[in-house]
Order: C-alpha cells, then sequence, then structure tokens
C-alpha cells in the first residue's frame, strides 16, 4: 500500500505543485524516487514527529497540501495533541500518514503496534479517517484526500485485500463499498484485514453461508446508511479490524445501530481484545494469535449464526 | 527512576542508551533539561553516536553538532569516549558521577556494523539482516578480527 501511496502521491505532485511531503526520517527506498524529483516538495525533518505537525501546520496554512509521513504510531500518537490543536482546530490541510496500520511492523513488536490509532483519530473533530482495503482503494484514497478540506488521517497497511474494484467503479471518501453480495450476515471490514473477511466469507460459503462483505475504508465521516442497511437486510453484522476493538469500526457500528434504533440479529467485534499485542511475530502470525485471521473470523461468524438459526447445522469451522 | 532514587536517598544509579536519531525528539530534550536541573549525578546517558540514522547521515539529517556542547550547555558532565573501546569504557563507567550534582553523559564515538566490512556505516544495514552466505561472511570477519 505504501509503494501505491507514494506512486499516486508522485503523480499528482508532477501537477499540483501545492503537494508536499514531510517524513519524520522513515521510508528507507520508499521515498528516494520521489525526494528525487520533487526535492522542493520533500523534506525529511528528522526523527521529530511533533514538530513535523507544527511544521506541516504552518505550510499548509500558507496554501500547500501537506502529507505528514511515519509509522503507525509514531505518526498518530506521538504528535498527538499537535495534529489536534495545530492542524485539526485550524482545519489545515495536513494529510497525517502512518504506514505500518495494525500488525504490519509485527517482529519489531508492541511500539511498533498500530492498534489504537483509529480511535484516537476519529475521536478528533473534523477529522477525515480512512483506512484502504485493497491497492485500488489506496490510490483512489489518496487522490481524494488532496481534494478532501483539512485535517485527515490514512492509515496504510502492509496486507492488502486481492483487487476488489469492479469495472468503472467510482471510490468515495464516506462510502462504504459493497465488494460481495449476501443475505445471511455482513462482514464489515476496514483496512487491509479486508483480505481476512473475503477469505472467511469464501469459507462460508461452502458451510452455507452468505456473507455481505462491506469495505469500510472511511471511518469518519463514516456510512451509516451502509451499516442499518446491513442490519435490515442480512442477519447480523459482524465487523472486523486489525486494531482494539474499543473505539474502533466495531464501536462505530455498534453506536450507529443504536441511535438508529436499529438492532442486527447478531452483532460481533471481531479486532484486538487481548489489551497490548505483547507477543511478536508476522502479521499472519498475530492475527491468528490474537483471533482475526480469516479462521477466527469464519468460526466467529459460524458459532454466531448456529446459536440463532437452527436451520444451520455447520461443520465447525476450521 | 533517577530522580525516584534521589528521593529515597538510595545510591543506585540509571544507564539510558540513547541513539543519535533519538536526539532529533524533542523529548529527549526535555528529560535532558529536567535531569541536571533536579542535579541528578546518579543518571548516566550514554549515547550510541554512530553519525547514522534511518535514512542517512545524521549530518544531512537533522545534525546534532555540536553534540557534546548542546549537553554541557544543558549542565551535563560530558565524557567523549571510543565506543568500542571496552578498556575505555570501563575505566571512565568505574568513575562516576564525572561531577559531583551533574548527571554525566558518555558520548561513545562508535561505527555503525563495525567489524564487518560489508556493514560498516552502510543504511542499508539497519534494516537488513544477513542470509546465508552473509552471515558466515560476517561472523569470519568479526571471529578473524580477534
Amino acid at each position: 500500500m505504501r509503494d501505491n501511496f507514494v506512486r499516486q502521491l508522485s503523480e499528482l505532485a508532477r501537477s499540483d505543485p501545492r503537494i508536499f511531503l514531510m517524513t519524520a526520517d522513515l521510508g528507507f527506498r520508499v521515498l528516494d524516487g520521489y525526494a528525487a524529483d520533487f526535492p522542493k516538495q520533500y523534506l525529511n525533518v528528522g526523527i521529530a514527529e511533533q514538530n513535523m505537525i507544527g511544521l506541516a501546520t504552518g505550510l499548509a496554512l500558507d496554501g500547500r497540501i501537506v502529507f505528514t509521513y511515519s509509522i503507525g504510531n509514531f505518526s498518530t500518537l506521538r504528535c498527538l495533541e499537535q495534529i489536534r490543536n495545530d492542524a485539526c482546530y485550524h482545519s489545515a490541510n495536513v494529510k497525517v500518514v502512518a504506514v505500518g496500520g495494525g500488525f504490519s511492523y509485527g517482529p519489531l513488536g508492541i511500539s511498533h503496534h498500530a492498534t489504537e490509532d483509529l480511535s484516537i483519530m476519529r475521536s478528533l473533530p473534523d477529522m477525515t479517517v480512512v483506512a484502504p482495503g485493497d491497492q485500488w482503494e489506496t490510490r483512489e484514497a489518496t487522490r481524494q484526500l488532496v481534494e478532501t478540506k483539512g485535517t485527515c488521517y490514512l492509515r496504510l497497511d502492509k496486507s492488502s485485500a486481492p483487487a476488489t474494484a469492479r469495472a468503472g467503479e467510482v471510490f468515495s471518501i464516506g462510502k462504504a463499498r459493497k465488494v460481495r453480495e449476501g443475505a445471511d450476515i455482513t462482514l464489515a471490514a476496514t483496512g487491509g484485514i479486508l483480505g481476512a473477511a473475503l477469505e472467511a466469507a469464501d469459507y462460508l460459503v461452502e458451510q452455507g453461508i452468505a456473507c455481505r462483505v462491506l469495505s469500510v475504508h472511511t471511518i469518519k465521516p463514516f456510512d451509516t446508511d451502509a451499516i442499518i442497511r446491513a442490519c435490515k437486510e442480512t442477519g447480523g453484522i459482524v465487523t472486523v479490524e486489525e486494531h482494539t476493538i474499543d473505539g474502533g469500526l466495531g464501536s462505530l457500528v455498534a453506536e450507529t445501530c443504536l441511535e438508529a434504533g436499529v438492532t442486527p440479529q447478531f452483532f460481533r467485534r471481531v479486532g484486538l481484545r487481548a489489551g497490548f499485542s505483547s507477543k511478536v511475530g508476522s502479521q499472519e502470525y498475530l492475527r491468528r494469535e490474537y483471533g482475526m485471521d480469516a479462521a477466527s473470523i469464519a468460526k466467529a461468524v459460524a458459532e454466531l449464526i448456529s446459536a440463532r438459526s437452527p436451520r444451520f447445522s455447520l461443520r465447525r469451522a476450521k | 527512576m533517577a530522580y525516584g532514587a534521589k528521593l529515597d536517598d538510595a545510591s543506585r544509579r540509571v544507564f539510558v542508551l540513547l541513539s543519535d536519531g533519538e536526539c532529533d525528539e524533542g523529548s529527549t530534550w526535555e528529560a535532558v533539561m529536567f535531569s541536571s536541573h533536579h542535579r541528578l549525578d546518579n543518571l548516566v546517558a550514554i549515547v550510541d553516536y554512530n553519525k547514522i540514522q534511518s535514512l542517512g547521515p545524521v549530518a544531512e539529517t537533522l545534525a546534532l553538532e555540536p553534540f557534546a556542547d548542546k549537553w554541557r550547555a544543558f549542565g551535563w558532565s560530558v565524557i567523549e569516549v571510543d565506543g568500542h573501546d571496552h578498556n575505555e569504557l570501563y575505566t571512565h563507567l568505574s568513575g562516576l558521577p564525572k561531577t559531583v550534582g551533574k548527571p554525566t553523559c558518555v558520548l561513545a564515538h562508535t561505527v555503525k556494523g563495525k567489524g564487518v566490512s560489508f556493514m560498516e556505516r552502510s543504511v542499508l544495514w539497519h534494516y537488513r539482516t544477513p542470509r546465508g552466505s552473509e552471515y558466515d561472511e560476517a561472523l569470519n570477519e568479526l571471529i578473524s578480527d580477534e
């Protein structure tokens, strides 16, 4: 995803001199091409994220569109107050980019696991929060963030779902995408873990359970309609996020449904429930360990459905 | 922890290992300033000054020089050593604090990837893990050095 982000940004920077990319000393080899092509639209500020947001806000208030680049927690939590007070409050055109959503940097341990960023970023007023699920969404989101006024957050993942776009499909920030139709249940996923949700849906079809799969690439502004429709048109909702279950997509869906007076027949949040992810390993390994790989998702769905709907007699999910 | 030890009148020392790139962060200097203000002479910061950070040389990213002077200006006592010379390190670390009433900064000049010719001073090896023959080659160079 980060390569597609940089490629897309390079294309945009060529024709739009307002675009500026700032890094807090990360992006080895990834940003080299951009840095060489656009020396006046690029700056490595050093390992100083708080200063980066301050600088970015200054440039943004002068008319630039500034993308700030670092790894998950460094580009968000470390400089949270600057994002809130400097950038967000002033509706500055600062686009905070985090590479390494969720367990992307799994082998580097807890400091590099980004598992609270979505809920924290979405609580900031006027913030736009986007977590693409595949490469196409990444490129489209990058393009549209340039056009989106104010401060935005773009969470990029190491993993990516296989291409999900239909020919001629139009991507819109704030509009969830139905990437698969099914009536028994809705799997609503955000970020690259969309791939695991699709895989789970494949498995569940064999079990006689048809899943609607939504790519909820935008956490804020939230596509309330898509969720309410999913509640009414399918049997229930399971949310999937490589993120804590506290305050992320799952919470958002629950809030949305309750406030709209719509109750899904069943509901479950697949995400990090263990608190700190103190285990270390690859993204796939950590998903498995923390119960959010395709098999865990399928199992959660199968259990929910068989508990509620006796018409399904299920073989146990693998 | 060093402040806590002072509060408790405990004699223990606290050692902090820092990278040079880490000294870009404002929070590092907040702690540096705090420590001298509170006369934490039980605190020792050892800086692994290899002059390379994530994307390139420190001097070209965010220059730290005059680095030792910065620490001194922040109220620390500074020792500059060859970070690869264990005897030198042993001598200096045996005579702490360098100045009573001041925290000590050991500015350890190092070479990133020291002892392995193809790793020395290379940003690439900040990220890479030696594989197969690379590993054997590196190990050979390190062993023949001894």
